[in-house]
C-alpha cells in the first residue's frame, strides 16, 4: 500500500476514534461546567498543521459535518472547522519545529478562539444576546481547555506516531 | 486551431493544479454555506433577511446601469413599486403566520388550568451535550429555578438559571436531563432521558415482561422531584426487547417539536395536586 493511502486510512481511523471519544467520553467525563474540550478541533488543527491546507480543510469539513449532525444545525461547525483546517498551515514556522510540543497547543488555542468566535457570532445572529459576553464566558475557557488537552495529547502520543503524520512531497496532497 | 485549444486546456489545468488547495477550500466553503441554507432557525432567517436587504439595496442602486436608453424613470418607478409590494407581501405573510400562532398560544393559556408565564425564546444554545434555551423572562417576572417549562404540545424542560431579565431553560433534549414518567395506559413508571436524537427520548426502567405498546402516551409522574405530574412527554414509537439487561429499550417521540420552539410557557405553580386530576393531560392538544 502506498504511504499516502496508508496515511489516509490512519487519519480516517484516528478521526473516527476522536469523534467517538468526543461523543461518548469528553462530554460525560471531561466537562467542567459548560466547557468541554473539542477533540475534533484539535484533530483538524493537527491535520492542517502537519499536512497542509488541503487535507486540513477536508478533515475540518468532515469533522464539522459529523458534529453538525449531532446538533442538527447543518453547516455551522462544517464552515468553522473547514476554515480552521485551512488556516492551521499558516501557523507553521520551521524555526519552531524544535519546540513543537509547546507550539501546537498555542496553535490550537488560537484556532479555537477563532472557531468559537465565528460559532457564537452565528449563534447570536437575530437574538438579543451579545456576542462579547458569550465569547468571554464560553469561548475563552474552551480555548484554554483545548490548549491543555492538546498539550496532554501531544505528550501522550508516541513520538513515532506524530512523526508519521508529516508533510512530505511524496504524499502528493 | 487544435493547438490553440490544447494550450488553453493545458493552461486551465495548470491553473487548477497551482491553486487547487484554494479552489478546494472555496468549494468546501460553498458546500458548507449550502448546508447552512438548509436550516430553518432564527439565526439563518436573520441572515437571509439581511442578505435580501443588501442585494435589494444594491440592485436598486446599480440596476439602472444596464437599462441603457430605456425609459429609466418608468422602470425605476415600477421597480420601486414591485419592491414595496414584495416587502408588504412578506410582512403580511409573516403577520398572518404570527397571528395564527399567537391565537393558538392564547387559547392554550386560557384553557390551561395552571398559572403560566409566556416567554419568547431569544436564543438557543446547541452543543453535543447541552441544549438550552434563553428566555426573555427573568426574576422580575417571578421566574425561579426548577420551574417547569412547557408549550401547547407538552413538556419542554425546566428553568436552571435566572437573571433579572432572562432565564435559561434546560431542554428535555439535554444529556443531563432526567424526569420520572409513566405510561398513561398501564401506569408503568420509568425515567425519561435524552439519547442524542432530535425530538426523541428514551424511557428507561420497564421490565421486559411488562406491557408497553407503540402509541402509548408517556406523561410525567408524581415521583418527580421538580416536575408536576401529567405533563405530556410524548408517544412511544419503538419497543425493543432484544437488548442486554432487564429492561426494554423504549423510544419516545416528544410531543413538543424542539426544532421550531419560539414561544414557551413557564409554569408558575409548583403544587403537584393542581395537575394530578384525571384527564389533565388533555389540556395539551386540547383543540385536536
Amino acid at each position: 500500500m502506498r504511504k499516502r493511502n496508508k496515511l489516509i486510512l490512519v487519519l480516517l481511523m484516528a478521526g473516527l476514534l476522536m469523534y467517538t471519544l468526543q461523543v461518548s467520553f469528553t462530554t460525560t467525563y471531561l466537562a467542567i461546567g459548560d466547557n468541554t474540550p473539542d477533540l475534533m478541533l484539535i484533530f483538524t488543527a493537527f491535520v492542517g498543521l502537519r499536512l497542509g491546507p488541503t487535507p486540513g480543510s477536508l478533515a475540518g469539513f468532515a469533522a464539522g459535518f459529523l458534529q453538525d449532525v449531532l446538533i442538527q444545525f447543518y453547516g455551522l461547525y462544517t464552515l468553522c472547522k473547514t476554515v480552521v483546517g485551512f488556516c492551521a498551515r499558516f501557523f507553521l514556522n520551521r524555526r519552531v519545529l524544535l519546540v513543537e510540543k509547546y507550539y501546537f497547543p498555542f496553535v490550537v488555542f488560537s484556532l479555537s478562539l477563532f472557531h468559537d468566535a465565528a460559532f457564537y457570532f452565528v449563534q447570536t445572529l437575530g437574538s438579543r444576546l451579545e456576542w462579547a459576553p458569550l465569547f468571554w464566558r464560553l469561548a475563552m475557557p474552551n480555548a484554554l481547555y483545548n490548549l491543555v488537552v492538546a498539550y496532554l495529547l501531544w505528550m501522550a502520543l508516541p513520538r513515532r506516531w506524530i512523526e508519521y503524520v508529516r508533510y512530505d512531497v511524496q504524499y502528493d496532497f | 486551431m487544435y493547438w490553440q485549444i490544447r494550450n488553453y486546456v493545458s493552461g486551465f489545468f495548470e491553473i487548477l493544479a497551482t491553486y487547487r488547495s484554494y479552489l478546494l477550500f472555496l468549494l468546501l466553503i460553498v458546500l458548507a454555506v449550502l448546508l447552512l441554507q438548509t436550516n430553518r432557525n432564527p439565526q439563518i432567517d436573520f441572515l437571509r433577511r439581511r442578505i435580501m436587504g443588501v442585494t435589494t439595496d444594491l440592485a436598486w442602486r446599480f440596476g439602472g446601469l444596464v437599462h441603457g436608453t430605456q425609459d429609466r424613470e418608468a422602470i425605476e418607478r415600477l421597480e420601486r413599486r414591485n419592491m414595496d409590494l414584495a416587502r408588504q407581501n412578506i410582512l403580511l405573510e409573516d403577520a398572518y403566520l404570527e397571528n395564527i400562532k399567537l391565537r393558538h398560544l392564547l387559547r392554550f393559556q386560557e384553557r390551561f388550568p395552571l398559572k403560566t408565564q409566556p416567554a419568547a425564546v431569544i436564543m438557543r444554545t446547541r452543543s453535543i451535550d447541552r441544549n438550552t434555551l434563553v428566555l426573555d423572562r427573568g426574576e422580575r417576572d417571578g421566574i425561579r429555578t426548577n420551574l417547569n417549562v412547557i408549550n401547547d404540545r407538552g413538556l419542554v424542560g425546566k428553568v436552571i438559571e435566572t437573571s433579572p431579565e432572562y432565564s435559561v431553560c434546560r431542554l428535555m433534549l439535554d444529556r443531563s436531563f432526567r424526569v420520572a414518567a409513566r405510561i398513561q395506559r398501564t401506569r408503568l413508571n420509568g425515567i425519561v432521558y435524552w439519547l442524542g436524537d432530535a425530538n426523541e427520548v428514551g424511557f428507561y426502567g420497564v421490565l421486559k415482561n411488562l406491557d408497553v405498546r407503540l402509541g402509548d402516551v408517556v406523561l410525567t409522574s408524581e415521583y418527580s422531584e421538580y416536575f408536576l405530574p401529567n405533563f405530556r412527554v410524548g408517544v412511544v414509537t419503538s419497543v425493543n426487547n432484544e437488548v442486554a439487561g432487564l429492561f426494554k429499550d423504549i423510544r419516545v417521540r416528544t410531543s413538543a417539536d424542539f426544532n421550531t420552539l419560539e414561544e414557551v410557557f413557564v409554569v408558575m405553580d409548583t403544587v403537584k395536586e393542581l395537575s394530578s386530576g384525571r384527564d389533565f393531560e388533555k389540556n395539551f392538544f386540547g383543540e385536536e
